[in-house]
C-alpha cells in the first residue's frame, strides 16, 4: 500500500469521523476493493482494541490484553459491522427510493466502514473514573451519529426511514459485539469484554 | 471548509450569528448537530461530576491520603458510582433534546406565524443542538484532578492516585465555582443568538420562548422523575437492570451497609437534574430524601 493512498485513507476516516457527507458520497460512488474496506474496520476498532490492551497490561495481564484488545477485538468488530451492513442493506435496500433499491451489498458495507472512524476515540476508555463510563458512551453515540450520516448518504434515505434502518442495523451490530464476546469470555478467553460494558475497565 | 464540522463548533463556540442560520436551512446535516450535542452532553456530564467530587472532597476535609483506608474506600465508590452517573446524564441530555425541540417549535411556530415564516421541527433541533456547543469544555472542570492522578500513577494506581490530586482543594472549588456558572451563562447567550438568528426571532421573543419551555419542562420532568424515583425506589432494581452491583464500603457496620446498598440506584434518580439550557434542576435533595424513605421503610 503506497503513501497516497494511506494518506487519502486518513483523510476519508477523518472526514468520516467529522460527519461531513462529501466522503461517504465518494466512498459509494468509487466502488474501490474490499481489502480497503475491511482495513478501515480494523483500524477503527483498534481504538478500543488498544484501550483493552493497556488496561489488561495496567492490570498485570499484559497477554491476555493483547490477545482480547489487538486480535479479537477487531476481528470481532468486522464481524460485527458485516452483520450490521447486511442488516442496513437488506432493509434500507427496500426502504430506499426507486434508483437506489437496487444498490449492491458491498457498496452499503463500504459506506458503513468509514462510519466505524469514530471507534478510535474508544482509546480514550483507558483514562479514570468518572472519565470512562462517559468516553465510552461518546464514542458509541458518535458512531450512531456517523452510521446515519453513512445510511443516509449511500441509500438516500430520509427521516424516518434513516431511523428505521439505523436501529436495526445498530441492533444487529451491538448483538453480535456483545454476542460474540459473551461467548468467547464464556469459552475461558479472559475477561475481553469489559470496555464493551457500562463502567469500562 | 464552510460547513465542516470544526469550522461549525468553533463558530458556534464564538455565538456566530451566521452559523445558525447556516444550519437552520433545510438540508443542513442534522448528524452534525447531534455529534456537538453529544459530545456537550458528555462534557457537561463531567463538569457535573467535578462538581459532585469537588463538594466530596471538600466535605472529607482532605485531598491528601495513604494507604487504603475506609476513607478511600468510599472515596473509590464515589468516583465509581459518578462513573455511571456520567452515562444516565449523557443519555438523559441526549433525550432531552427532542423534548426541548419540540417545546420551542410549538412555541415558535406560534411566535412567528404572524409573519408566516413557521421554522421547521428540524431547524430548531439543530439551532438547539449547535447551542449547547460550550459544553465541549466541561472536561476541563475535572482535568485538575485527572492531571494529579496521573502524576502519581506510576507508584499508586488508579484509585490512590486520583484520590489524592497535587492541586490544591481551593483551587479545584475556584475553578468549578468559575467555570460552571460560565458555561450555563454562555449556552444561554448560545441560545438565545440561536433562536433569534436561526429561527428569525426577535431578541424578547427568543428569551420569552426559552422561558416558556423551560417552565413547562420543569413541571413535566418533576413529575416524571417524582413518579420514576418513586417506583424506582420501591422496586429498587435500577442497579441490577444495568447488571451492577451495589458496593459495601470497607469497615462498615451493618446500618451503614444497608445505607451503601441503597446508595447506588439514588444517584439516577438524581441524575436527571437537568442542568440543561437554562440549568434546571429538579430537587436532588427531595429525590435522596424519598430515595432514602423508601428504602428505610423496605
Amino acid at each position: 500500500m503506497d503513501a497516497r493512498l494511506c494518506c487519502r485513507l486518513g483523510e476519508r476516516m477523518r472526514d468520516a469521523a467529522l460527519l461531513a457527507h462529501s466522503p461517504y458520497r465518494n466512498v459509494a460512488g468509487d466502488g474501490r476493493n474490499i481489502l480497503e474496506t475491511v482495513l478501515v474496520v480494523l483500524v477503527a476498532a483498534l481504538g478500543f482494541g488498544v484501550a483493552t490492551f493497556l488496561g489488561r497490561a495496567f492490570t498485570g495481564s499484559p497477554a491476555t490484553g493483547l490477545l482480547a484488545g489487538i486480535v479479537l477485538e477487531p476481528l470481532v468488530t468486522l464481524a460485527a459491522w458485516l452483520g450490521g451492513s447486511f442488516a442496513a442493506w437488506l432493509v434500507g435496500a427496500r426502504l430506499a427510493p426507486a434508483d437506489a433499491k437496487s444498490i449492491r451489498f458491498w457498496t452499503v458495507a463500504r459506506v458503513l466502514a468509514f462510519a466505524q472512524t469514530p471507534n478510535l476515540a474508544g482509546v480514550l476508555v483507558i483514562l479514570p473514573p468518572p472519565y470512562t463510563s462517559g468516553v465510552w458512551l461518546m464514542a458509541r453515540l458518535w458512531l450512531l451519529a456517523a452510521t446515519s450520516t453513512a445510511i443516509r448518504e449511500s441509500l438516500g434515505l430520509s427521516g424516518g426511514r434513516v431511523l428505521v434502518t439505523l436501529a436495526v442495523s445498530a441492533a444487529v451490530y451491538v448483538a453480535l459485539l456483545v454476542g460474540i464476546f459473551s461467548a468467547l469470555a464464556s469459552l475461558g478467553v479472559g475477561r475481553v469484554t469489559s470496555v464493551h460494558g457500562i463502567g469500562g475497565l | 471548509m464552510g460547513s465542516g464540522f470544526i469550522n461549525r463548533l468553533l463558530r458556534a463556540l464564538r455565538l456566530d450569528p451566521t452559523l445558525y442560520r447556516e444550519v437552520a436551512a433545510p438540508g443542513a446535516s442534522t448528524e452534525q448537530a447531534a455529534l456537538v450535542l453529544i459530545l456537550a452532553a458528555v462534557g457537561f456530564s463531567f463538569a457535573q461530576s467535578a462538581r459532585s467530587l469537588v463538594s466530596w472532597l471538600s466535605a472529607s476535609g482532605s485531598v491528601w491520603w495513604s494507604g487504603i483506608t475506609t476513607t478511600e474506600a468510599n472515596a473509590w465508590i464515589a468516583m465509581d458510582l459518578e462513573n455511571y452517573r456520567v452515562v444516565v446524564r449523557v443519555l438523559a441530555l441526549v433525550a432531552a433534546w427532542p423534548v426541548w425541540a419540540a417545546g420551542l417549535w410549538l412555541v415558535s411556530k406560534r411566535m412567528s406565524a404572524s409573519r408566516g415564516q413557521a421554522p421547521g421541527f428540524g431547524q430548531v433541533a439543530r439551532v438547539l443542538a449547535f447551542a449547547q456547543a460550550p459544553g465541549v469544555f466541561g472536561p476541563a472542570l475535572l482535568l485538575p484532578t485527572t492531571v494529579g492522578a496521573a502524576l502519581v500513577l506510576s507508584q499508586t494506581g488508579w484509585l490512590q492516585a486520583y484520590m489524592a490530586p497535587p492541586a490544591n482543594l481551593a483551587f479545584l472549588d475556584f475553578l468549578v465555582g468559575v467555570g460552571w456558572p460560565l458555561l450555563l451563562v454562555w449556552v444561554f447567550l448560545g441560545s438565545l443568538v440561536a433562536h433569534r438568528e436561526g429561527l428569525g426571532l426577535s431578541g424578547g421573543q427568543a428569551l420569552g420562548a426559552l422561558i416558556i419551555v423551560g417552565a413547562g419542562l420543569a413541571v413535566l420532568l418533576g413529575l416524571v422523575v417524582t413518579v420514576g424515583s418513586v417506583v424506582a425506589a420501591a422496586v429498587g432494581a435500577v442497579p441490577e437492570a444495568f447488571g451492577l452491583e451495589p458496593r459495601v464500603p470497607v469497615g462498615l457496620d451493618h446500618g451503614d451497609a444497608i445505607a451503601a446498598q441503597v446508595a447506588p440506584f439514588i444517584p439516577y434518580l438524581t441524575a436527571f437534574q437537568f442542568d440543561f439550557n437554562l440549568g434546571l434542576h429538579f430537587g436532588p435533595s427531595l429525590m435522596s430524601s424519598l430515595g432514602q424513605a423508601l428504602a428505610t421503610i423496605r
